[in-house]
């Protein structure tokens, strides 16, 4: 499929420069499977992906579109009976390039979260609730063989970054902080190590807007300090546009579009992308103007022929329910998996869309 | 808007001991969270108010307090002029029943999937309240009027699902037949507690349409719990209705939802309009509060709850705690500013004029 091989350099959100020809992980292939009674459940399609170093790509899409089964595939943490075929290699600033899901169970042990760090949704349970937060992080260095003061120092500087009171927070046990200071304390948890790559799945869900909103704020701060790759994976779309250089919609276990943040929301090509935007409530859009997607979401277990979103798309025909369309190239560095990217943008409307891309972004060719 | 209102709510406070420890039993040292304190509030027929605010603020608890589920410490709640908790106690003149209020006054809850009795088929779960309350009406009546409610809200045909397990149905078909159980009651109000945050965002909007619609055919009002500012403001504004935003037990600003989303007027509700992205607007990078986290509730702030995280605060603010001031017709805001002739304006910031930043980069 149509990954993005150019070498165009462009900025993004955070200073560092985002090298397209520079992939720090590389997926190919990716299938992920689990073998239900009614049959074989295929909850990660022949997904290709690149994640480029410095950038931050935003996976979004709605529950069980098989998103966080992609990022755990990423550290080969699909557990049984779930089955995972493909490829995802994993390219070190220096160094020869590391086959993840080949690696010993030693080696792994060591790729996580020195390597690609991971922040689930459910940082409630992520600590033991009879050692301490410090406890915690001390283990994490010395398990790693890390220098402790050293690490400890950078936890401190890390809780500080992210608005916690490092002397508070590391005595605490998990019960006596709020679910917003936990979150953010797993944050710093998981950066101990200085990991390249965060991999964060619906790291916020849980919270409120405000500490949600903050999070995201805080962590482009820390993106830019530390030099992170990111891989941030939720249903919130909004929130989401707010950190992401780029982004890949995710429906029925494989991407439907690719592209930079910008393009999606001004230029999306695939009619669920459109139709993903249009649902989205906004406060400035006027209420009629927020629309409905019709149809459901399809099962893991059923395949549908052609393209999967064919049985909800407003323009699909023939060619669509019979072949299964790839990613194609629909603008500079933009892919979206639809045989009619042109009608899908003149057809599917989104109401809430101002007429007017704001300039002073990048302006591509439609 | 009838001028009695279903249900109101008159200076309500809602205590709970958090006393979890053996050592504050002998000590006397238990603390007392005020999850709900000295709120007012009047829900009219066919009215749509929407409950914002942050988890742990006490919107939940002010929920059920108005659907008579939590008794409150103090205040009153009553329905159509009957005192909610008189008619459970039987005190004075009960003159509407405290079981005719119950039927009246329901509840959705957030999880669709656990207020389904995961044994039960679709049909069983919906019989069982028509049996209890409607039992003049004979079996085939009762699957017939189960049958149109369900095709109503989008499940047809009707003779598919009444044979499921909620486990065969998804998510949100979950939630519509949660809906629809409540509606076979024939309720005044129903407290929708965060009933749509649990769904798929593509659903949410056909959700809230679909309770709309509803509101219509059956006449009943709609007490609205979100986090979600966005959410809170579509159903509001489609039926004409109110936001309340809650903070630390208090409303602290009530209005018309147009009031409320153009003219916000606590420093809170503009803080969560931040917190509520467009889609298509340019982000603005600062946190427009000094702290991220929540005060803790069993030691509320004094004076005005919001100075400790308010940009805006000033002292008068950590002096005592502003009333309510009228900004619009209607709309009221528990914020000092609301008065354009109030000393606060007179009086020094507490703070720099910046809010909290971390330190700038190395």
């Amino acid at each position: 499929m149509g990954a993005a091989d150019g070498d165009t350099e462009s900025v993004g959100r955070g200073e560092g420069p985002i090298d397209r020809g520079d992939p720090i992980v590389e997926i190919r292939d990716l299938e992920v499977s689990f073998d239900l009674s009614r049959g074989q459940s295929k909850v990660v399609r022949n997904v290709d992906m690149d994640l480029y170093r410095h950038e931050t790509l935003g996976v979004v899409g709605e529950s069980g579109s098989g998103k966080s089964m992609l990022a755990m595939s990423m550290l080969d943490a699909i557990v049984e009976p779930g089955r995972v075929s493909g490829d995802v290699t994993y390219y070190p600033r220096n160094g020869e390039p590391v086959s993840v899901l080949d690696l010993s169970p030693d080696e792994l042990r060591k790729f996580r979260w020195e390597e690609i760090a991971m922040v689930f949704q459910g940082a409630m349970s992520s600590f033991n609730p009879v050692t301490s937060i410090r406890t915690h992080f001390r283990e994490t260095l010395q398990d790693h063989d890390y220098n402790v003061k050293a690490g400890m120092e950078r936890a401190e500087h890390i809780l500080e970054q992210l608005y916690l009171d490092p002397d508070r927070v590391m005595d605490a046990y998990s019960h006596e902080l709020s679910g917003g200071m936990k979150q953010r304390a797993l944050i710093a948890l998981s950066l101990v190590l200085e990991p390249e790559v965060l991999v964060l799945d619906e790291p916020t869900a849980a919270l409120d807007l405000l500490m949600q909103r903050s999070i995201v704020s805080l962590l482009r701060d820390i993106q830019e300090e530390f030099d992170l790759t990111m891989l941030f994976i939720t249903h919130d779309l909004p929130l989401l546009t707010k950190l992401a250089d780029r982004m890949a919609v995710m429906y029925a276990f494989d991407f439907v579009e690719v592209a930079d943040t910008q393009d999606i929301l001004y230029n999306a090509s695939h009619p669920y992308t459109r139709a993903l935007l249009g649902t989205t409530p906004d406060l400035d859009t006027a209420v009629e103007d927020i629309q409905k997607i019709e149809g459901s979401k399809p099962d893991p277990v059923q395949h549908i022929s052609g393209c999967s979103y064919h049985p909800r798309c407003p323009i699909a025909d023939q060619q669509c329910s019979a072949t299964e369309p790839e990613l194609f190239d629909v603008g500079e560095d933009h892919q979206a998996s639809c045989f009619y990217p042109e009608l899908a943008r003149e057809e599917v409307v989104i109401r809430s869309q101002p007429p007017e891309r704001p300039t002073g972004g990048v302006v591509d060719e439609q | 808007m009838s001028s009695e209102p279903v249900v109101s709510l008159d200076e309500v406070t809602v205590e709970f001991d958090t006393s979890n420890s053996l050592l504050d039993y002998f000590t006397g040292g238990a603390d007392k969270v005020r999850a709900v304190d000295g709120v007012s509030l009047d829900l009219h027929e066919n009215d749509v108010v929407a409950l914002i605010g942050e988890s742990g603020c006490g919107k939940s608890t002010l929920g059920k307090t108005a659907i008579g589920a939590q008794r409150p410490t103090s205040g009153s709640v009553s329905y159509r002029g009957q005192d909610v908790w008189d008619a459970r106690d039987g005190k004075g003149d009960v003159s509407i029943p405290f079981k005719d209020i119950r039927r009246s006054l329901q509840i959705i809850h957030q999880d669709p999937g656990s207020a389904l009795n995961p044994n039960q088929r679709v049909l069983t779960s919906l019989m069982l309240p028509l049996k209890k309350w409607q039992s003049n009406l004979s079996h085939e009546e009762r699957e017939a009027r189960i049958h149109t409610l369900l095709e109503h809200v989008g499940m047809s045909p009707a003779e598919d699902f009444v044979n499921r397990f909620p486990h065969q149905l998804s998510g949100g078909e979950q939630q519509r037949v949660v809906l629809v159980r409540s509606l076979l009651m024939n309720p005044d109000l129903i407290l929708a507690d965060e009933a749509i945050s649990a769904l798929d965002v593509s659903l949410r909007v056909e959700m809230m349409d679909m309770m709309l619609e509803l509101q219509d055919v059956f006449d009943t009002s709609y007490l609205f719990i979100s986090h979600d500012l966005s959410n809170a403001r579509y159903i509001t504004e489609k039926a004409d209705g109110r936001i309340a935003v809650m903070y630390l037990g208090q409303i602290v600003e009530v209005g018309p939802v147009d009031q409320i989303i153009e003219n916000p007027q606590h420093p809170y509700t503009q803080v969560l309009k931040w917190a509520t992205p467009d889609l298509y607007a340019d982000p603005d990078e600062e946190v427009p509060v000094r702290e991220v986290d929540i005060p803790d509730p069993t030691d509320p702030p004094e004076g005005c709850r919001f100075h400790t995280r308010c940009p805006e605060a000033r002292e008068t603010c950590a002096e005592s705690g502003p009333g309510m001031y009228e900004a619009e017709t209607g709309h009221f805001s528990r914020c000092y500013r609301t008065d354009d002739t109030h000393e606060y304006w007179e009086s020094d910031p507490l703070y720099d004029a910046d809010t909290v930043t971390p330190e700038s980069n190395p």
